[in-house]
């Protein structure tokens, strides 16, 4: 869709398949980022299965914020209902925005590579099959508000579930980590990489409330 | 004609001032809400109302007639004249007003002062549309938003398709709304001189324009006129005076206004009721804002406790009270501009 032009007619249509192609590629992002993170785990260094998978996170980024700024032009100039246009709007900026997070985060571990430590590679899986999990029900959820509001509050309920999960197990593995007798710098940097996966989940959590939100202004 | 004009200015004052109040109803959400630009609605509920007035019209004013057979066109002046005022100066003190049941209050002004005697079957047959058309409307919007939700439930539309739809349906609505609007209300305008008419049928290609039509017409100008000088204003305005509603509980809300102004002015409908055995319906001008007023506290109930708890009750209060005030004062209004026509200027205003 991004790179077509605007048609004359059958813009709606144009539309819906701009914000499910959108929708698809931050499912994608979200199975990416999953097989990035656990393939760095059981290998324990960046191969090339994990730069293949980064540097398609990175290509779906680009994706995604063309197909944001097609969807803003259409929707702003052409059509829906104003007061549904602004949460429309709303909606796919904060999913572009958890694309642009999980891109940043896998680069960032790309290029800092922390030392995991065996200890922590089981926890690290739950972890990721929260975040992945949270971030799926993210998108089903998304996907409800544009045709099936009444199943947003089970995908929200989901996602809020997931994201306690995610919550729980890093905190298990921080305790881990600060009782472990490593230097204090590797216990910092192990921290910070844990905290910055489990505010994917964080993220995806707003999301959620904020289509909550959205479906209960559109509730007549 | 000049002095014919004259006569018919004060019901053109009440067109006018029906259009400019009135067409807020049917297009008052999509305009307000951006979706369909003013001059679009304009256009649309002008050519719907002129079509309504024409083609339907004379149904409900068949049933104002019945209440007040005003035969002189002076008298018929004052009645509209009484109405136009106390609408207008109820609008301007910001009470909840309705173009008919003010006409109704004049024309009792006009029976009292012409010692002609009222039919208090035709008119307690009037008070009860009154409440009836409110009632009527809160079911029918009751009923479409159920219709509407199951109708969702099962076919789960795209959101931008849903929309797309709904602005079709606003301006479709709107449409019918005004051809109702017309037809119905027109009774109000123009109803009070049909018995005084100054025009003829006449023959244009085969086709009989009768002189209610005419007077109809013109009628339906005069609300047009209305429509397109100061709508805007009430239009862009318009918002949740009485409750917040969604673009689809705006569109049920003018199917519901369209259906009930329909029920009263359909002369088919009524006589289907009498060949069923039912009861004729009244075919009287019933106010387009209670119709209105009514599918919106329809909606809130369909709500529940939180519909309820949303809804304006004061606002209620006031409609209620106008169901009083309005006549009294448009009969006393009529009353005494009456005695003043005949007593200062001389004129005739019954035979």
């Amino acid at each position: 869709m991004a790179h077509l032009s605007l048609p004359l007619f059958g813009k709606t249509r144009f539309v819906e398949r701009g914000i499910d192609e959108f929708l698809n590629a931050v499912s994608e992002a979200g199975l990416l980022f999953g097989l990035t993170v656990v393939g760095y785990v059981q290998v324990g260094k960046i191969d090339e299965d994990c730069k293949r998978h980064q540097e398609r996170v990175t290509t779906i980024e680009k994706r995604c914020d063309d197909l944001r700024r097609s969807i803003e032009a259409v929707l702003l100039t052409q059509m829906l209902i104003p007061e549904t246009r602004g949460d429309v709007l709303s909606l796919i900026d904060l999913l572009d925005g958890i694309v642009d997070r999980i891109k940043r985060e896998l680069l960032s571990m790309t290029i800092e590579r922390p030392h995991l430590p065996e200890s922590l590679h089981a926890d690290l899986v739950l972890l990721v099959e929260a975040i992945c999990a949270a971030l799926n029900e993210m998108v089903c959820g998304s996907r409800a508000y544009f045709s099936d509001q009444r199943a947003v509050r089970h995908h929200v309920h989901k996602i809020g579930f997931y994201e306690s999960e995610a919550d729980a197990v890093a905190i298990r593995m921080k305790q881990l980590i600060f009782a472990s007798t490593d230097n204090l710098a590797e216990k910092m940097m192990l921290r910070d990489f844990i905290d910055s996966l489990d505010r994917i989940a964080d993220q995806a959590e707003d999301i959620g409330d904020r289509l909550s939100i959205f479906t209960l202004r559109r509730s007549f | 004609m000049v002095e014919t004009l004259i006569f018919l200015s004060s019901g053109l004052f009440l067109g006018w001032s029906l259009g400019a109040n009135d067409a807020a109803n049917v297009f008052g959400t999509a305009v307000g809400s951006r979706m369909v630009r003013f001059t679009t609605a304009a256009v649309i509920a002008s050519l719907a109302v002129i079509a309504g007035a024409v083609l339907q019209g004379a149904g409900s004013t068949t049933g104002l007639g019945k209440l007040g057979q005003i035969d002189a066109l002076p008298g018929a002046f004052i009645v509209a004249l009484a109405a136009a005022v106390t609408v207008l100066g109820m609008t301007r003190a910001r009470l909840p007003v309705s173009t008919s049941q003010a006409i109704v209050g004049a024309i009792l002004g006009w029976n009292m002062f012409s010692h002609r005697d009222t039919d208090t079957t035709i008119l307690s047959r009037v008070v009860t549309t009154w409440v009836a058309a409110p009632v009527l409307g809160a079911i029918f919007a009751a009923s479409l938003q159920v219709g509407i939700k199951v109708w969702l439930r099962i076919f789960k539309p795209h959101m931008l398709r849903l929309d797309q739809y709904t602005r079709w349906a606003l301006i479709l609505a709107g449409a019918f709304g005004a051809f109702s609007l017309g037809a119905n209300n027109i009774g109000n305008v123009m109803g009070v001189f049909v018995p005084s008419a100054p025009f003829d049928a006449s023959v244009i290609r085969g086709l009989t324009v009768t002189a209610e039509q005419k007077l109809f017409l013109i009628g339906g100008v005069a609300i047009s006129v209305g429509i397109f000088t100061y709508s805007r204003r009430v239009m862009e305005t318009i918002g949740a005076d009485l409750l917040p509603v969604s673009p689809i509980g705006a569109f049920t809300v003018v199917v519901a206004q369209g259906l009930v102004l329909m029920v009263f002015s359909s002369r088919e409908l009524s006589a289907w009721c009498v060949d069923h055995g039912l009861p004729a319906i009244p075919l009287i001008p019933v106010s387009s804002s209670q119709a209105v007023v009514g599918a919106v506290v329809g909606l809130g109930l369909l709500k529940g406790s939180a519909g309820l708890r949303q809804l304006r009750w004061r606002f209620l209060g006031g409609i209620a009270l106008g169901w009083v005030t309005t006549p009294l004062i448009a009969m006393m209004l009529s009353f005494v501009a009456l005695y003043v026509l005949q007593n200062v200027f001389g004129q005739e205003v019954h035979l």
